[in-house]
């Protein structure tokens, strides 16, 4: 999600802290937004890349008539944060209650993130299949300092699987395949 | 070892099952990832130091309960489970859980 060059935009952002609160809502506000397309896009792209090669499925168990050689267990996993500017939104929505919908977004993207981590592992032992897919999400903590409004917490999320090897072929299905279909 | 979290593994029969095995670890945030943290949390995205922190924290905590089957006489896990709490404001604790069992290729044909 956060290339090198980011760094750059970090000490900016920094300087401006101690600049005007304005400045910087505006600031993170554009920055936050570029970060999320940047990274839109990414994820978009490898989902893509890597459906055609590999399924994922929280079924317990292959689908029926396919059968695999050996499993092992694969896992992706992220941390993210949030910017100050979606959480001046969301310290807001605390005081009239309601739909965070700031902070949605970004636990979506870590989710996929998590998946595409964990996909990559499985598409390099080449299976193409992950079974079981289980996925967690928890916070792992506060920074210490800072006033209580400036307080985050960072989430992390968790995808886990067994990537199995089939002799199933599902490259013309492409990511919008549907594991049930092979129940019939 | 085989590691899964089915309840089987493809290929492979269960011929023993040992009981349950656990590894876990907790980790505290070292205070220079804390600040770089503090920085990347302004303009969001990933903060990848703490990715890695966990990623490490939870292989420690696998291999502890791979250990613990190791001991046991297993040579697979079956059902294996992770969990992340936070115990104190600036650690985490990793947590690996499974099923140890012993497994015999299935006879093809």
């Amino acid at each position: 999600m956060l290339a090198k060059g980011d760094e750059a935009f970090t000490v900016v952002i920094l300087l401006l802290t101690y600049g005007s609160p304005v400045v910087m809502l505006f600031a993170t506000w554009l920055i936050g937004r570029w970060i999320q397309d940047r990274h839109v896009k990414s994820l978009e792209r490898r989902e893509a890349d890597v459906g055609k090669r590999v399924i994922i499925t929280n079924e317990k168990r292959l689908p029926d008539g396919v059968a695999a050689t050996q499993g092992t267990m694969v896992a992706g996993s992220v941390v993210v944060g949030t910017d100050y500017f979606r959480r001046f939104l969301a310290a807001w929505r605390n005081i009239f209650g309601g739909r965070v919908g700031s902070i949605e977004p970004i636990l979506m993207r870590a989710r996929r993130e998590a998946i595409l981590r964990m996909l990559a592992k499985a598409d390099a032992q080449g299976a193409n299949f992950v079974v079981n897919v289980r996925l967690e999400t928890a916070v792992v903590g506060t920074t210490q300092g800072g006033n209580n409004r400036n307080k985050f917490s960072m989430c992390e999320v968790l995808a886990y699987g067994t990537a199995v090897k089939t002799g199933y072929d599902h490259s013309p299905y492409g990511v919008t395949y549907d594991a049930r279909n092979d129940h019939n | 070892m085989y590691l899964v979290n089915t309840e089987s593994i493809p290929g492979y029969r269960v011929r023993q099952s040992l009981g349950l095995v656990q590894g876990n670890t907790i980790r505290a945030k070292h205070i220079g990832r804390d600040i770089m943290a503090g920085f990347k949390n302004i303009v969001g995205g990933e903060i990848v130091g703490y990715t890695e922190l966990l990623a490490e924290a939870r292989n420690e905590a696998t291999q502890r309960m791979i250990a613990q089957a190791q001991s046991m006489g297993a040579n697979a896990i079956v059902n294996v489970r992770y969990s992340t709490a936070s115990v104190m404001q600036a650690a985490a604790e990793m947590f690996a859980y499974g099923t140890a069992v012993i497994v015999e290729p299935e006879n093809v044909g």
